[in-house]
Parts: structure tokens; C-alpha cells; sequence
């Protein structure tokens, strides 16, 4: 390299830059536009209550059109959201996008395409906007509830250069784009950031403490923890069921999405899952669905059922019960007590584990409110408390104390659960979620060394009020049955975070349904009709079946639904008169059961039993299903795409009950299916199809069994 | 051009979300491009891309254009980057780079992107950051100091240290 300027340049110019994923583009412009409206909703609501009001009538008046919600976040649509702007605000806001649209199109096409379209619609009728605007703006408030989590005020702000330092016209730089910008214009206003990076360096230093860790009991290793290997436990699927032998089917609903981020880490490297990691009805789950909303927080979510013909087996239907939870304001977000209990054990010693776990951290905290409290446990590798409960406004303390954490060392156990679980306490607060997080990779080192007395100290805890989450994190030493089980009996998610992004979905834009719970024990029964069905099969859930006299005991525990979160649950059935996996009985040929007409088309009866969060008696909602009704319009999509997720799930465990069911066809008919995506999970997924289709052409790894997933990544 | 983006800047403050779309629409690459040549890896500059537009969301209603936009905006980017990088434990980050440099179908190609980044990865912190906006993003002197909250000066005698050990780099090779 010479002495030369140019060289420099060229010295760059000469470093290929690969091109944006624009998949990822997308999704970060749609999640950037959801942030900034959620801001403006903010400024906008301390600046006039009156806004505020309007936001919560168009809230209160029409929930009708909130399937078609997620339509309105794709691009073109989403611009003309004000979510908590009076009408005439938005008239004017149209009024003047029209005018730069015009400017940038004589412009001579220099922004780029997204934008003319949206010209382009603009310009058709300009003046229908306002008009249309009215749901949309109700759809925003609710994306905004969604979005809000991103752009709460307590962030620490990016720093600017110093006051004063005004902008100089500048000479050559081939940088067209950043160059074309405005040269004279100066504001006049105070400096409106602060220096982030000063103050996060003057702060916390003293502050984090680590407590020595008493290391004598854990020498031994926990049952449960074999290193170098992943462990799912053994499933059987779901088998045919005969409605006249067993014309009921209980069980849990499950909102863990772990497995289809395992699903998908293990089909980026180019090896099919283990079966058994794969559980159909989480991989159904990880994706949002548009279904109707719930008319109110006192019915805390809305059942649809939509029967079609089954894509998987001629003359079989499958009918999908799609639960939605009803989305709490940002306002109503409750108070939170978090404790986060963190594996610092040497082997997160991975850019995939302990640096992400970090930067999910970071992120949660842009999900919770300035006055919530959040302290730092960590075990294994070092154990104590590193951070004592700290409000979230000093957003600069809990960062420092993240950033300091390192992972390595022996594995010292400590009193890490114990530790968490008092620092959860002497926070506790009736009013507030109460949670313990659990992020780790597998190691179960947390203090309590029996798998056993583990759940019975989180169980315990749970009926305190303090409920446990757990995130995953890497592989190779990764601990799937455990992970699921403690979740389950701490009253919350376990989720596997292998990306910058799916820690975003899981912690900022899914927070609400992660942390906030408005309902729980929240268990579904299906009862059916021998008149019209004869057989039954439940797609998933094979993990949370219960028995048939649990639905009705409230002592039964069951899984929690969080705002905004949906569930889905599909049904193989096959109608009276189609071919049956199981014989006709010989003896039975008594006509079908008392059939009064209005019987004959029943279908099935579908009960959901609940429990609001704070009350420990049961609710119980109904909804009859017709073997002939019609679904139309959102709602169609968005259970197609449910099946098609359905069915590739149940095609990665061995395809026993898919008939002639390919990958291509799953891909046909998610491509079909995909509606808006506007974070581009579902685009995702179509490329997972291709992967699965690919590495199946290679031996699969593991096998079904839980102990012997013999799985050695890289 | 200039004036359209003037107008989008000036709508986007104003709260106009889909002026503000078209704005990131804009910058979106050259963002990356940055963040790409700072950390060296792609899946890394598309995380840091996107919380750097996040951030940019959540502080655009507040910027009052006392600082040019690009100096903001990419000020913005640099802390994004920086804030990334002290997340991550620093024997992770340094292994990687060498592990992690772009595939290529070309692989002449591929060692010579692969040799920039690794001596990219040798300079001092701040002196890569130096070189990526004066020589990638092509700010001016000033502008880089004003991004890099150092003097101008500073900024002369980083790309000149820097220059220095590049050189001294290649002849080692």
C-alpha cells in the first residue's frame, strides 16, 4: 500500500460488499416504521390527552376489522397510519406526503420503488385516504400497542456531535446519496441527545458487584447433563382416534415457539432435526395470525374454528381452532419485577450464546417500562448476584453490569435459583409480573441438582406468584425436555433464541405475550359427534395432553396465553361415510344417537377453559363447530398457512399420517398463503421448506430417541 | 434529489412515517456498507443495521438539524456498532473474524476481500473506524471528527498512523 489517498479508496473500493439480505431489509424498515410511529404516538400523547381519547374510542367502537390487521402493516398501507392523531391531522398529513411525492417523482425516480407505489396509490385518490383511514386507525393503535414496546422514552440516546458544530458544505465524496442532503438549513433548538457513551463509561462501575461463590456444593455434576449432546425427550405422535371409543380430546395449550427456532437452527446447518425436537404445535405457533380479536379484556381471548377439506388425506377435513388473546394497551402494560438468572458456565463461551444472550437483554429492557425493576443473577462459571434490583431508567447500570459479565472458568453452581427467587421476592410487588428469567444453554447448574426437586421449588414459587421463563440458547449441550418442563411449571415460555432477530421477535415484539400473561390454565376440549365424525387425530400437542376429568379440575395446571399471542390447534377428522384408518365396529349398527336434525350437521363442540391471572376458579367459553360451515375471507389464509406449517412439521417427524403429502406441496401452499409478512418470519419459512427438502436428501441425525440424540454440531 | 431528501427529512421529523420509510429506503445500503466494513461480517452488519434504523426511529422526532443529517444519522450507526461490540465478549469477537471471512466462488477474490478484512480487524479500533468513514463513506475530514466526536486533527493523524501500518502489512506479506 502506498502513500496514496486513492489507494486508500481503492483499498475499500476493491472489498466486495455483499448485498443486504432483503428479506431482513424489509423487516427492518417495517420494524423502524413501527418504532417511529410508536414514538410519535408517545410524544404525541404527552403533548395532548385529547389524542389519547380518540385512540382509545376507535380502540373501544370497531374491533371488527381486527383481522385484517396484519394486511395493514405491509408497506404501502402502513404509511398512512396515524395511530392517536385526530382525522384532520391525518388529512393534513396526506396533504403534504402527496406534495414530496410529486417532488421526488419529477425527481427523476431517485427513491426507490416501495415509495412510488405508495405514490402511486396516493395519487389514484388521494382523498379516499382519509375516508379509509378510519380502520386503519384503529388497526394502528393496536400495532402500536404492539410496536410501543420498541420505542419507549427510556432508551439511552445516541450521541450527536457537539452543540455548535455546524454543518459544512462539503467537497468531494462520491457518496451521492449521503451527500445530496440539505447543506444551508440550520434549526434553532436545543441539542435534543445526549452523549450516550460518556455516560454509560462514568457509570456503573461500582455497582456491580460479584459475589463470591460457594463452590463446595456443586461438585458433583446434575443427572440430567450430558455435555456435547442435545436432548429432546422421546414422543410417540398422536394416533387416529375413533369418536365412538373415545369421542373426547383434552389438552393444554402450549405458546412455546423453541422448537421451530431449533427446527431452524439445525436446518441451517444443513442437517434435519432430530424427530423428536420437532413439535408440530410449536412450529404452528411461532407465527402470528390475523384471526379475530376478542371483544374485550373481560373475555381475554376469541375462538374461531374453520372447517376445510384436508390437504393431507382425500375425503379426511381438518378443522383449526385459531385462539387469540385480546392485546393490552401499552398503557395497561403491568408493572414488572424481573430476575434475570444467567448461565455464565464456560461453554457459552460462543458468539451464539453468551453475546447474544447480552444483546437480547439489551433488548427487553427497550420492551419494559422506566419504572420496572430488573436485577442480574448469574451460576455456573461465577455465581452471585451481578446486578441488585435497579429501575430501568438507569438503562446505563444494567447494560454496564451485561457487559461485564464473561463466561468461563469452573462450573461453580451456587445458590443461583435460590439467589433469584429472593431477589424476586423482596421486589415482590401483587400488582406486578413477577418473573425469573432463565437463559442458558443446557446447563442446569442453577443450585438445585435434582431434576425433581427443581420443579417442585418452581412449582412452589409459581403458587407464590413468581413465575419462571426459560430462553435457550447454542447447541451441543442444549437441554430441550428440561427447559420445556420447568416453563411449564413456572407458568411461562420457553423459547430458543439462535438469532439477533428471533430474540427481537420473542423479547420487543412479541414482550407482551412473553412476559404478560391474561389468562391462565388455559385448556381446550374437544368433544365430537359420532353422528357426523368418525374418527379424530390432533395434529401436536402431544406433550400437553390431559386427561379428560382434568379439563374441569382447577387444580390441574395448563399453559398461559399472553396479550396479543395466538394459538392454534389443528384436527384431523374424517367425516361418517369416508374411509376410516380404524375398522367399523362389527357390532355396532344402532343408528347414530337420538339425531334431532339440528344435531345432525354438529360437528364437534369445542370448550375453552380459563383463568384470569389473578383468580384461581376457572371461565368456561364454547363454540359449536358445523361439519358444512364455510369460512371466508383472512381467516381462510391465515389457517392455510397453520396447516401448511402443520403439515411440514409432521413431514420432519416422518410424515406417518400426511399420505402423499411432499415438501413441494407444502411449499405451494405456504407460497399461496403468505399474506402481508411484514417482519418476514413467514418468508422464512418457505426458505426453511427448501432446506428441509434438501437435507433430506441426506441421512437424518439422531433418531427418536431423547438420550441418544447423538447430535454433534459442526 | 437534494431537495427531495431535504423534504423527507423534514416530513420525517415531523412525524410523516412514510417519508420516513423512503429516508431508510435511502440509506439503508450505504448503513450496511458501513457496518460491514466496521465489523467485517454480513449476518453481524445486518443485526447492526437494523437496531442502528431502530434507534434512528425512536430519535428522528427529536432531531432539530443542529448537525447535518448524514453526520447524525451515521454518528447514530458508529454508536450502534460500538454499542455491539461491547456486548460481545472479546475473545469471541477476535477468533471470529478469521474464522468468518465471506466465501467467495472466486477465491483470489476471496483472499484479497479476505486480507483487507483481516488487516482492517488489525488496526487499532479507532483507526479502523478512521479509515471506514473517511476512505468507505467518504466523509470529509471534519465530518468524520465531528462523527467520531474527536478533533479534525486527530482524524489527520489516525489515517496517517493507519496508513503506516497497512503499509507495513503488505510488505510483511
Amino acid at each position: 500500500m502506498t502513500n496514496d489517498a486513492k489507494d486508500l479508496e481503492k483499498f475499500f473500493a476493491d472489498m466486495e460488499v455483499p448485498e443486504p439480505d432483503s428479506e431482513r431489509k424489509k423487516a427492518t424498515l417495517n420494524l423502524s416504521v413501527s418504532a417511529f410511529e410508536a414514538q410519535k404516538s408517545a410524544i404525541s400523547k404527552n403533548k395532548s390527552k385529547s389524542f389519547q381519547g380518540l385512540s382509545w374510542l376507535s380502540r373501544l367502537t370497531s374491533q371488527n376489522n381486527n383481522s385484517e390487521r396484519k394486511d395493514n402493516m405491509n408497506g404501502s398501507n402502513k404509511r398512512y397510519i396515524y395511530g392517536g392523531l385526530a382525522t384532520a391531522c391525518i388529512a393534513l398529513m396526506v396533504g403534504t406526503s402527496y406534495i414530496v411525492t410529486q417532488s421526488t417523482r419529477s425527481g427523476g425516480g431517485s427513491t426507490e420503488r416501495e415509495y412510488n407505489i405508495a405514490a402511486a396509490n396516493m395519487e389514484s385518490n388521494p382523498l379516499d385516504v382519509s375516508r379509509n383511514s378510519e380502520p386503519e386507525r384503529e388497526q394502528a393503535t393496536e400495532d402500536l400497542a404492539q410496536a410501543a414496546r420498541t420505542g419507549q422514552s427510556a432508551l439511552p440516546l445516541p450521541s450527536v456531535p457537539a452543540k455548535g458544530a455546524l454543518p459544512v458544505p462539503s467537497e468531494t465524496q462520491n457518496l451521492a446519496m449521503a451527500e445530496s442532503m440539505y447543506q444551508q438549513e440550520t434549526f434553532t433548538a436545543e441539542a435534543p441527545l445526549e452523549a450516550k457513551r460518556a455516560k454509560s463509561a462514568e457509570g456503573f462501575a461500582g455497582n456491580a458487584v460479584m459475589s463470591a461463590a460457594p463452590m463446595a456444593d456443586m461438585a458433583y455434576a446434575p443427572v440430567m447433563q450430558v455435555q456435547g449432546r442435545d436432548k429432546f425427550s422421546d414422543v410417540e405422535q398422536n394416533s387416529v382416534k375413533q369418536v365412538k371409543a373415545e369421542p373426547v380430546s383434552t389438552f393444554s395449550i402450549d405458546v412455546d415457539t423453541s422448537s421451530y427456532s431449533f427446527v431452524r437452527q439445525s436446518l441451517d446447518q444443513g442437517v434435519l432435526p432430530q424427530k423428536d425436537a420437532v413439535r408440530v404445535e410449536e412450529m404452528v405457533n411461532y407465527f402470528d395470525y390475523a384471526y379475530p380479536l376478542p371483544k374485550s379484556k373481560d373475555e381475554p381471548f376469541a375462538t374461531s374454528v374453520v372447517v376445510k377439506d384436508s390437504p393431507w388425506n382425500e375425503g379426511k377435513k381438518l378443522m383449526t381452532i385459531g385462539i387469540k388473546g385480546f392485546d393490552a394497551e401499552k398503557a395497561a402494560q403491568p408493572d414488572s419485577n424481573l430476575v434475570f438468572l444467567l448461565d455464565t458456565s464456560g461453554s457459552m463461551n460462543e458468539p451464539k450464546k453468551l453475546p447474544l444472550l447480552k444483546q437480547s437483554f439489551s433488548m427487553l429492557l427497550d420492551s419494559l417500562k422506566p419504572t420496572d425493576k430488573v436485577s442480574i443473577v448469574v451460576y455456573a462459571g461465577s455465581a452471585g448476584t451481578v446486578l441488585p434490583p435497579t429501575e430501568v431508567s438507569k438503562k446505563g447500570d444494567i447494560l454496564q453490569a451485561l457487559n461485564n459479565l464473561s463466561a468461563g472458568g469452573s462450573t461453580a453452581g451456587g445458590e443461583g435459583i435460590r439467589q433469584a427467587y429472593q431477589l424476586a421476592q423482596q421486589n415482590f410487588n401483587k400488582e406486578a409480573v413477577n418473573r425469573v428469567i432463565l437463559a442458558t444453554d443446557g446447563d442446569f447448574n442453577v443450585g438445585i441438582t435434582e431434576p425433581g426437586e427443581l420443579k417442585g421449588f418452581i412449582e412452589r414459587e409459581r403458587e407464590k406468584g413468581i413465575f419462571l421463563s426459560v430462553l435457550g440458547f447454542g447447541t451441543g449441550n442444549y437441554n430441550d425436555a428440561l427447559m420445556q418442563e420447568l416453563a411449564q411449571n413456572g407458568n411461562g415460555v420457553a423459547a430458543y433464541i439462535d438469532t439477533l432477530n428471533e430474540a427481537r421477535k420473542v423479547l420487543v415484539q412479541e414482550a407482551a405475550a412473553t412476559l404478560f400473561p391474561i389468562a391462565k390454565d388455559v385448556k381446550i376440549q374437544v368433544e365430537f359427534n359420532p353422528a357426523t365424525v368418525s374418527e379424530y387425530r390432533l395434529v401436536g400437542y402431544e406433550t400437553r395432553a390431559l386427561k379428560t376429568e382434568d379439563f374441569n379440575n382447577d387444580k390441574v395446571d395448563a399453559g398461559d396465553i399472553g396479550a396479543g399471542a395466538e394459538v392454534t390447534a389443528i384436527y384431523e377428522v374424517t367425516p361418517v361415510g369416508a374411509a376410516t384408518m380404524i375398522d367399523k365396529p362389527r357390532y355396532d349398527d344402532k343408528p347414530p344417537i337420538g339425531h334431532p336434525d339440528h344435531v345432525e350437521t354438529e360437528m364437534a363442540f369445542v370448550k375453552v377453559r380459563y383463568k384470569l391471572p389473578a383468580e384461581s376458579t376457572s371461565k368456561l367459553i364454547t363454540t359449536t363447530v358445523h361439519i358444512d360451515q364455510q369460512s371466508s375471507g383472512d381467516i381462510v389464509r391465515e389457517t392455510n398457512w397453520a396447516e401448511a406449517v402443520a403439515g411440514y412439521g409432521q413431514l420432519l417427524t416422518g410424515g406417518k399420517y400426511t399420505g402423499k403429502l411432499t415438501y413441494d406441496d407444502v411449499l405451494k401452499q405456504a407460497e399461496a398463503n403468505k399474506g402481508a409478512d411484514p417482519f418476514g418470519y413467514r418468508a422464512e419459512f418457505i426458505t426453511l421448506i427448501h432446506k428441509a427438502k434438501t437435507a433430506a436428501s441426506m441421512p437424518a441425525q439422531g433418531g427418536g430417541h431423547g438420550y441418544e440424540g447423538d447430535v454433534i454440531y459442526r | 434529489m437534494k431537495r427531495d431528501e431535504e423534504a423527507l427529512i423534514r416530513l420525517s421529523c415531523e412525524g410523516d412515517a412514510a417519508a420516513f420509510r423512503a429516508l431508510l429506503n435511502l440509506h439503508y445500503k450505504t448503513i450496511f456498507k458501513m457496518a460491514y466494513h466496521l465489523c467485517g461480517h454480513r449476518e453481524d452488519a445486518e443485526d447492526i443495521t437494523q437496531n442502528a434504523c431502530i434507534k434512528v426511529s425512536q430519535h428522528i422526532l427529536t432531531f432539530k438539524g443542529e448537525a447535518k443529517f448524514t453526520t447524525w444519522l451515521y454518528t447514530i450507526v458508529l454508536n450502534t456498532f460500538r454499542d455491539w461490540r461491547d456486548l460481545r465478549a472479546n475473545a469471541v469477537a477476535k477468533t471470529e473474524i478469521n474464522e468468518r471471512l465471506p466465501g467467495n466462488d472466486n477465491p483470489e477474490r476471496a483472499a484479497q476481500v479476505g486480507e483487507g478484512l483481516r488487516q482492517l480487524s488489525a488496526l487499532p479500533q479507532e483507526e479502523r473506524e478512521t479509515l471506514v468513514l473517511v476512505f468507505a463513506q467518504g466523509f470529509s475530514h471534519k465530518e468524520a471528527a465531528d462523527i467520531l466526536g474527536c478533533a479534525e486533527s486527530t482524524v489527520s493523524w489516525r489515517v496517517h498512523e493507519a496508513r503506516k501500518k497497512l503499509g507495513g502489512m503488505e510488505e510483511a506479506i
